[in-house]
């Protein structure tokens, strides 16, 4: 019976306990290995920055001056990282203060997961204070959002935020929880998402595809790379290295896709675009003669 | 790969000789604005064990020689103005590449947004991946500095320099609080032209250097770094650069460095926007 019970005290994931949503959503952020978030307080945030105040030790919250610079230095974290960068801000202002780092961790597939406090959903659509429809103005931005209305639904949906920010290309979620949500009380345990049904992250590499490929490769006459942020984002930089220095392929970046392979490697031919390098754009058009 | 329009210039135009094998992740990307020969889908790590069974060791001499020659085309009309420049005004070029140079090629260089970020991607010599941060995609001003101090936090071993225009830093300087607050050494160098230089440039090439709402006003920005407890330092002489950069690398704690740009510079080479990428300019 001892036995049993210790056991029981060790796994925090099977262990079910009765707590706030509050307490549960900075649960998820430790079960998730995040121990860092940038944010600013508001009113309907305040529940989870009294857990941030509780579980100051584990959790480390950096207090910037506006929410852009919350969510810019996420993507920062986030970029040189390679992991989820994690931001908090209260309803309406907070939550739209946000927006324009979201379309840029959007367009510049980087891993994010935003929480945003919400008006208690009794109040939702009555144009309480602070109350913005954030997910109907952060939907096109978004690789997924969702608002949540009850406590017991956090833990399946930050795991799932967490999955959809950083499986397959990246990209920024946002969670809008009820400031009732995040009062109301749930039996908590916490399971990492695997899958989601309708959602594929990778696709299955098409064997016949790369042979194809190859072929065109091994018989090209004036073979050319343009490579992008994805070498880094699938932390491919040895591979793809392997692989241009097998085949002596000039190869050129885009900005994004700059300093996966050092500057000074020659094949490195610079970089493309409006303000990029001589040789790689002319020669993008370069016709035999 | 997005193949955004500043990477193509005008479709009609971008590689149609070429044949495109597109290494993709996201199914929604194939096709979607350069049209590819092969698709092949999948994690690029994947794709590129697997290929390397089936390509050939080859040898592109000739071809490389192409690249090199006009290497050096672009060393004669661009870089060698920006790197060894004879005009008594500070260029951005050589500012980033000294830094670059200081770091031995290893910090994390983050840009923000306008003619500055483009001489940041031109003129570093990264040695490390994950080194450039940078407002790609959407192009934000005000990113470099909040995205420095997270940088920083998530590499802290790294060196982290901010690269930013007097434009960019006065949308999020009120960061300078969060440095204060969280002693984030973050290092910051302003490139100081008095103008929004990369609307002022397109207003000089396509606008008749009608230069509405880009002449920019600022405030002391050493006093202001001051002010957050930042050592800051303003240089506007060639002989003081090596110097100033020199002593705000070897400091251990944040550090702000303004330096005073030639007012009037453009970046070069240029796509203009809709033209094809044969219609790049050197001037």
């Amino acid at each position: 019976m001892k036995t049993l019970k210790k056991e029981k005290e060790q796994s925090t994931t099977s262990k079910i306990v009765k707590i706030t949503g509050a307490e549960a959503v900075i649960k998820c952020l430790l079960e998730e290995g995040v121990h860092l978030a940038y944010g600013y307080p508001g009113g309907a945030i305040m529940p989870v920055y009294d857990e941030i105040y509780k579980y100051q030790d584990q959790f480390h919250h950096v207090l910037t001056r506006h929410e852009q610079g919350a969510i810019h230095a996420a993507q920062g974290f986030a970029r040189v990282t390679g992991k989820v960068g994690m931001v908090f801000a209260t309803s309406g202002p907070g939550a739209t203060n946000l927006v324009t780092g979201i379309a840029d961790a959007q367009i510049d597939s980087t891993p994010l997961v935003c929480i945003t406090g919400q008006v208690g959903s009794h109040l939702l659509g009555s144009d309480a204070f602070q109350e913005t429809d954030i997910i109907g103005i952060s939907t096109p931005v978004t690789k997924w959002n969702y608002q949540i209305t009850k406590a017991s639904e956090i833990p399946e949906i930050i795991a799932k935020a967490f999955y959809i920010a950083k499986s397959g290309r990246p990209g920024p979620v946002l969670i809008d929880i009820t400031k009732d949500a995040q009062f109301g009380e749930l039996d908590f345990s916490y399971k990492k998402c695997e899958k989601v049904r309708s959602y594929k992250a990778v696709p299955k590499l098409n064997i016949e595809k790369v042979k194809e490929a190859a072929e065109l490769i091994n018989n090209a006459k004036k073979p050319f790379i343009v490579w992008g942020q994805g070498v880094i984002l699938g932390g491919a930089e040895q591979e793809f290295k392997k692989f241009i220095e097998k085949t002596n392929i000039p190869s050129a970046c885009t900005g994004l896709g700059l300093s996966a392979l050092e500057t000074s490697h020659p094949l490195h031919v610079g970089m493309v675009g409006m303000h990029g390098n001589y040789a790689p754009i002319v020669l993008t058009n370069f016709v035999m003669y | 790969m997005r193949f955004d329009d500043r990477v193509t210039g005008n479709l009609a135009t971008y590689a149609k000789q070429a044949k495109v094998i597109h290494f993709e992740l996201d199914a929604a990307e194939v096709n979607k604005n350069v049209k590819s020969d092969i698709a092949v889908l999948a994690d690029v790590k994947d794709s590129l064990v697997e290929i390397m069974q089936y390509v050939n060791k080859a040898e592109h001499k000739e071809w490389m020689k192409e690249f090199d020659k006009l290497y050096q085309v672009e060393v004669d009309a661009v870089i060698n103005d920006q790197l060894n420049p004879t005009k008594e005004g500070l260029t951005m070029g050589e500012v980033v590449n000294g830094i670059s140079k200081e770091s031995k090629g290893e910090a994390i260089m983050v840009s923000d947004v306008g003619q500055h970020q483009m001489f940041a991607w031109r003129y570093s010599n990264f040695s490390k991946t994950r080194s450039n941060v940078t407002s790609g995609g959407l192009g934000t001003m005000g990113f470099a500095l909040p995205a420095a101090i997270g940088a920083k936090m998530g590499a802290p071993d790294r060196e982290v320099v901010a690269i930013i225009g007097d434009g960019g830093y006065q949308m999020t300087c009120n960061e300078l609080g969060t440095i204060l607050q969280t002693k984030a050494a973050v290092k910051i160098v302003v490139l100081n032209n008095s103008y929004l230089g990369m609307v002022r440039q397109w207003q000089e090439l396509f606008f008749d250097k009608r230069y509405a709402s880009t002449e920019m006003v600022s405030p002391n920005f050493v006093k202001l770094a001051e002010a957050y407890d930042i050592e800051a330092v303003r240089v506007s002489k060639r002989e003081d650069l090596a110097g100033a950069i020199k002593t705000m690398m070897a400091s251990k704690d944040a550090y702000f460095l303004e330096v005073v740009i030639e007012q009037e510079d453009n970046v070069f080479p240029m796509i203009p926007t809709g033209a094809s990428v044969s219609d790049i300019r050197l001037s």
